[in-house]
């Protein structure tokens, strides 16, 4: 049962926002509702207004150009961006990414904008969409701004959005012609689960073909928000990626960019051991993917 | 506020509130086969609704939200009564069983089709990555896919669904629609939740924050005066009636240590209160404003807790015997706090509870010390379980009404008889003022063999006279249902060089949790369910159990084998490593066979001196030869990569059929006026077929087919006395009394005919499709005309034929599952690349419904064995109480090999040949996929689950 509250649906954004600041903590914006009303569903009396934005122009579709790249709006599902044919040829790791989450129902409603405000660690859709360098553009009563994804979370399930503001859109550069992606989701079980680790990795290489020329490797579960491991990312400028053992000795500097702790599902040393131990491999993986093409 | 939709092709305007969610508009709309399973968790699928032809969850999405849209539900497949080709081939691969969420995979399967009309093996997992089952475990649906396909081309299956057996006979051994399929798979009323009628009551629980507390105090005035409030009650103005919740034999083998309330809570999640108001929002006011103080005590969580000495007491209350009172009783309840109560103990049960100890047991045959002395090599090994979850779709809910001054009770229950015994008991009223209907249970798994809600809401309706309905939510389900007990059991075992074993002695430890319902019998099988595979002829046995605050144990499918079986069947093989001989060769050398005496079983008895008995059908050697030859056992396997490393273990098991002197069935078979039968069988079919099995005899004796057969069962005002669905004993004992029954017609029928006829009844016979025949004149007399002729006024009556099972004979399933898992040595993943299971059920009178009740069994364990674990804080909090978080297996945890195979033995005692079916098929993954780790990296894992983390702490890769 989910508890008794107003439904409103605005028609433009400012309305959105409009209704955001006017309900603070009483009201929630609401997208796809996996998450929100998942939360609801014990009957507990969370919100009194539901703003359902669901619909709202400026947030839907996906628009591409070689120039621009491409423009998700915050209300389209995982399930358009799995199946749009640009993105699984240009930006395949953001669909490494979303075809994780939960199961065919979850990515049919879910949405790409409420996998990021929602902010939880684990999400699989975050992880991806840092590597590639994303920006959100975000609309409040005093007009739009734009943050880039890497600072848009300021704690464990905050974010950078006021109380007037709403996610409209996130944007993605075009990545390079060719480059390497990969997205790694470690939990006990393959599906219907939440990561226990997630590894994004982007990774550019020189005319050489080995010498990497850009890296950007994002982690889930791994801090109280989602992070860029910048310390590995910069160990591996100018490294030779065919080289195994080079690529397998960034294990002795995640650890700085984050050191899981102790959690009921699996202990500290446990998630350490296996951030040393995938973050390499994932970025091996990445290389594979680059060097196929 | 109003929603303009289609539904189904027809356009509707419905009125809703904000805060409805589209599930609550459908059903409200009549649509209850759009259901749920977990409170809107959004991970069942049970659910699953089509929204602008893309598959959603109706329960996370808002009725509002579907303004404008184009909406379908399970209840568009069947035109009329006619199924659809995907429903049709769901009930025809017998993947249709408890069935909760049936109608949703429907559905969904029917949109796969039409998008994508010859989906690979990858894609239909996919589609189904969001569909919850326990009891098939998946591998069907595959098939259900294939033949749907195969009938829309061609008008018919060209794929085998299941092997055949018995030529001889026309229904036993052979594929035939479950005979409640089409209800089931169309989403026809026939749950509980199907039953309750508008203005019914909704109660709700009121339960203990604390693992171990003294209520100190309860103020319930403001909340009876709250709106809507009938009733609250708590220990305050519950009976003083103690009980046991375990739905078993009477003399009941466990303690009464209960009431519906009590002055101590025993785990965070005990009932304090139960809220009985018109609606369940009142009902959740005035919870808010019970007022509770609590003493808390010390919680204890692990048996070594239980047993230290000055552990806190979890159940200290006045011990009563209603029989077998040992000496000494007044000292040892002198100065008892009242706030305890009392543990009744029907016969003793050799408890000590001032100690924790809810229950001992000891055994013995031969002489273990020489056995030990005589042996080359003695090895000890601790193996310890954990606690895990039943998970049915459905989860507890009963609906109880006054009906006729009597109380109705609309249960979702494995034993409806033991159900009225207990709630009389409970209500202080006799047995022929309740009537138990048990409806179609949405997955038992042993939890419903428990009286875990039907005692608070029939002593709720009967003191108020309102209809009342309680449903566990699915937290409920998880912290205050019943699990299966954590054990720790020590195996000490001797063997000579050779192999051959020369003693075992078993210690198992299990920890009961609050309530000491099932506390003597499910250690008891633990060792009653291993020790008789092996020949080995001095064997012993400790059992005790402990009383703790972890939240309830109780029955779960294979009761206390999977534990012992995982210690026992490991040990044996870390016996062969220690002796140095090939396991298989160490399990071929050691294990029963036909014919042998099984001595052991004398002190194994529950409760009672058990039946020594020979080793009757046993396919154990064929399983194992036949599962070695499948995994090419010894042959080593490429690895799929530098850092991981492949193994492949096996594990003999058992199991029984029922339990002979104990269990007791009874059915009558009534020929109807125009020559159809009805069947009333006290037996109750929790979705596993048993019905169906009852029709296919009543069938094969009376050469009717079986749409002339309907049956009614489970019912106790108008079936006979059945002992219930458990211990794996419904074909056995509820099918024996169904075959006792149609025989005893058979026999008035021929009688009858001979009258009419005028001839002998040596002469008669009966044949296909319902009729006598002379063999000696040739005439013909309809089962249609004899019945109308007997029942015309002149006639000798309607005939009836009667059946009663008891027995001591014994029919025990064998088998062997083989598992080839991957391990990797650096992250300690393990991944099962095959998992076959082979058992010999006797004849499997519905083959299809047997193979999916081993892969879903086998799923399970797998599950249990690799990441199913409850997990509680240090304050006995559940950590773990949705199936997110606790972990179940999907079909993306498949196995990527997955084979059931029925080993083909006759048994002399079951009905035409069988045995049970499913509850052995829960032994063998642990010791398997343990046996097989072992042979990959070379470490023994000792407790479940077995994480990648322990993995690798016992490959010493992290400390
Ligand atoms: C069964 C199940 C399984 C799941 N599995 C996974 C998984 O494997 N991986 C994973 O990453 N996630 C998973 N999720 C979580 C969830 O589905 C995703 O995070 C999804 O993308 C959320 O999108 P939504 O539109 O449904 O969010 P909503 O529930 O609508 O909103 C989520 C949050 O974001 C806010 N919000 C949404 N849109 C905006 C906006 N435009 N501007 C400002 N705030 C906004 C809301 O206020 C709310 O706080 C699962 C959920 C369920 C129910
Ligand atoms: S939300 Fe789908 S079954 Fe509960």
């Amino acid at each position: 049962m989910i508890a008794r509250f107003d439904y409103h649906v605005p028609a433009s954004l400012d309305e959105a926002c409009a209704l955001k600041k006017e309900y603070g903590n009483t009201g929630i914006v609401v997208a796809g509702g996996s998450d929100v009303y998942a939360k609801m569903h014990l009957g507990d009396h969370l919100y009194d207004h539901v703003i359902d934005i669901k619909k709202i122009e400026d947030m839907q579709g996906i628009r591409w150009s070689e120039t621009e790249g491409l423009s998700l709006g915050a209300a389209v599902t995982h399930h358009e961006i799995e199946r749009h044919p640009v993105i699984k040829e240009r930006y395949d790791v953001l669909v490494q990414g979303v075809r994780t989450i939960g199961s065919l129902q979850v990515r049919n409603r879910g949405t790409i904008g409420g996998n990021i405000c929602t902010a939880a660690p684990s999400a699989d859709g975050i992880g991806p969409l840092l590597v590639l360098d994303a920006s959100c553009v975000i609309h409040g009563l005093g007009g739009e701004r734009t943050v880039p994804l890497k600072d848009f979370f300021t704690g464990p399930k905050q974010t950078v959005l006021a109380d007037d503001e709403v996610l409209v859109r996130v944007t993605v550069p075009t990545p390079a012609p060719s480059y390497g992606g990969a997205y790694f989701k470690y939990g006990r079980r393959n599906a219907m689960e939440i990561a226990l680790l997630g590894i994004s990795v982007y990774l550019e290489v020189a005319d050489d073909g080995k010498t990497c020329s850009a890296m950007r490797i994002a982690l889930g579960t791994s801090a109280p928000i989602p992070i860029r491991a910048q310390k590995t990312e910069a160990y591996y400028i100018g490294k030779d990626l065919s080289d195994r053992q080079v690529v397998e000795a960034a294990s002795s500097i995640i650890l700085e960019d984050a050191s899981p702790r102790n959690s009921w599902r699996a202990d500290g040393e446990f998630r350490r051991s296996l951030l040393k131990l995938l973050v390499p491999r994932t970025v091996r993986t990445a290389y594979g993917a680059l060097t196929r093409e | 506020m109003n929603v303009r939709c289609t539904i189904n092709g027809k356009s509707v305007s419905v009125s809703v509130e904000p805060g409805d969610t589209l599930r609550m508009m459908l059903v409200r709309l009549g649509h209850f086969s759009v259901r749920d399973s977990d409170d809107g968790e959004g991970f069942a699928g049970s659910d699953t609704v089509i929204v602008d032809d893309r598959p959603v969850y109706a329960n996370l999405m808002l009725a509002l939200q579907a303004e404008g849209s184009v909406i379908r539900t399970p209840d568009s497949l069947a035109q009329g009564g006619r199924l659809s080709v995907v429903q049709q081939a769901m009930i025809d691969a017998g993947i249709v069983q408890s069935a909760y969420n049936a109608p949703a995979t429907a559905l969904l399967l029917t949109w796969l089709l039409e998008h994508d009309p010859d989906p690979s093996r990858e894609t239909v997992k996919d589609v189904l990555s969001g569909i919850f089952v326990r009891d098939t475990g998946y591998e069907h649906y595959f098939l259900a896919v294939q033949l749907a396909r195969e009938y829309r081309d061609s008008g018919r299956y060209a794929s085998e669904i299941a092997p055949q057996f018995r030529d001889h006979l026309s229904y036993v051994g052979k594929v035939k629609p479950k005979v409640d399929g089409r209800q089931l798979v169309a989403g026809w009323k026939s749950f509980v939740e199907d039953r309750v009628e508008p203005g019914a009551c909704t109660m709700i629980m009121l339960r203990s924050p604390h693992a171990h507390a003294y209520v100190t105090k309860l103020d319930t005035a403001e909340a009876e005066a709250m709106p809507g409030v009938i009733a609250i009650i708590t220990a305050a103005n519950c009976p003083d009636v103690f009980y046991m919740s375990a739905g078993q034999g009477n003399p009941e083998p466990s303690p009464y240590d209960r009431r519906l309330f009590n002055w101590k809570v025993r785990h965070v999640g005990d009932r304090v209160a139960a809220i009985v108001a018109e609606t369940e929002e009142q009902a959740k006011a005035a919870r808010e404003k019970i007022k509770v103080e609590y003493q808390v005590l010390k919680p204890i969580f692990t048996v070594e807790e239980a047993m230290a000495p000055g552990a806190p007491v979890v159940q200290n209350g006045v011990a009563e015997y209603l029989s077998g009172a040992p000496d000494g009783l007044d000292a040892y309840n002198k100065g008892v706090d009242p706030r305890e109560g009392k543990v009744i103990y029907p016969f003793p049960l050799h408890a000590d509870i001032r100690r924790n100890v809810a229950a001992a047991a000891h055994g013995a045959i031969g002489d273990v010390a020489q056995g030990f002395a005589d042996a080359d090599v003695v090895i000890e090994r601790t193996y310890q379980s954990s606690q895990i979850q039943c998970t049915p779709l459905e989860p507890h809910i009963v609906y109880t009404k006054i009906d006729n001054d009597r109380l109705v009770v609309h249960a979702s229950t494995q034993v409806p008889f033991h159900l009225r015994r207990i709630v009389a008991r409970v209500c202080g009223i006799d047995e022929n003022k309740i009537h138990v209907i048990k409806e179609k249970v949405g997955g038992g798994y042993g939890s419903k063999q428990d009286i875990l809600v039907e005692d608070v809401a029939g002593y709720a309706t009967w003191i108020t006279r309102r209809p009342i309905l309680y449903r566990n939510t699915r937290e409920e389900e998880f912290i205050a249902n019943s699990t299966r007990h954590p054990m720790r059991v020590t195996v000490k075992m001797g063997a000579r060089k050779d192999g051959t074993l020369t003693a075992v002695y078993m210690d198992v430890r299990a920890n009961t949790g609050p309530y000491g319902n099932h506390c003597l019998t499910v250690p008891m099988n633990a060792c009653s369910k291993t020790l008789p595979l092996l020949n080995c002829p001095n064997m012993k046995f400790d059992v005790t159990t402990y009383y703790s605050n972890i939240p309830p144990t109780g029955a779960y499918q294979g009761y206390g084998a999977p534990k012992g079986s995982y210690a026992l069947m490991t040990c044996l093989a870390e016996m062969a490593e220690a002796v140095g001989v090939d396991p298989l060769e160490m399990a071929k050398k050691n294990h029963v066979e036909r014919g042998f005496m099984l001595e052991i079983l004398k002190s194994l008895g529950e409760g009672r001196e058990g039946t020594v008995v020979p080793v009757g059908s046993c396919g154990l050697r064929k399983a194992l030869d036949e599962g070695a030859r499948m995994i090419g056992w010894g042959k080593k396997e490429k690895a799929p990569g530098n850092d991981w490393r492949i193994g492949k273990g096996f594990a003999m098991i058992q199991q029984g059929s029922g339990l002979p002197g104990l269990d007791h069935a009874t059915c009558d078979v009534v020929l109807n006026t125009d020559g159809t039968f009805m069947v009333h069988s006290g037996g109750s079919d929790i979705g596993t077929g048993l019905d169906t099995i009852s029709v296919k005899c009543v069938s094969e004796v009376l050469c009717v087919p079986m749409e002339k057969v309907s049956i009614l069962s489970g019912d106790t005002d108008n079936t006979l006395f059945d002992t219930g669905a458990y211990a794996s004993s419904g074909t056995y004992f509820s099918g024996n009394a169904t075959l006792k029954a149609a025989e005893n017609l058979k026999e008035k029928v021929l009688a009858e005919a001979a009258l009419q006829m005028g001839e002998k009844v040596e002469h008669l016979v009966l044949r296909a499709p319902g009729e006598v025949f002379s063999n000696k004149t040739g005439n013909v007399l309809s089962y249609a005309k004899l019945s109308h002729d007997a029942l015309t006024g002149v006639g000798r009556g309607q005939l009836v034929g009667y059946g009663s099972f008891v027995t001591n004979n014994a029919a025990i399933p064998y088998g062997a599952h083989f598992a080839q898992v991957a391990v990797n040595v650096r992250t300690g993943e393990v991944k099962v690349q095959k998992f076959y299971a082979l058992q010999d059920a006797g004849t499997p009178i519905n083959p299809e419904l047997a193979l999916c009740q081993m892969y879903g069994a086998a799923l399970k364990s797998i599950g249990h064995s690799l990441y199913e674990d409850l997990v509680l804080d240090k304050d006995g909090v559940c950590l773990t109480p949705d199936f997110t978080r606790y972990g179940v297996p999907m079909t993306s945890e498949l196995p990527e090999d997955f084979k059931a195979v029925l080993i083909d033995e006759d048994d002399e005692y079951g009905p035409f040949g069988a045995k049970s079916i499913s509850e052995i098929a829960t032994n063998g993954a642990a010791p398997a996929i343990a046996n097989a780790i072992h042979d990959a990296v070379g470490v023994w894992i000792r407790s479940w689950p077995f994480t990648p983390e322990k993995i690798l702490r016992q490959m010493g890769k992290i400390s």
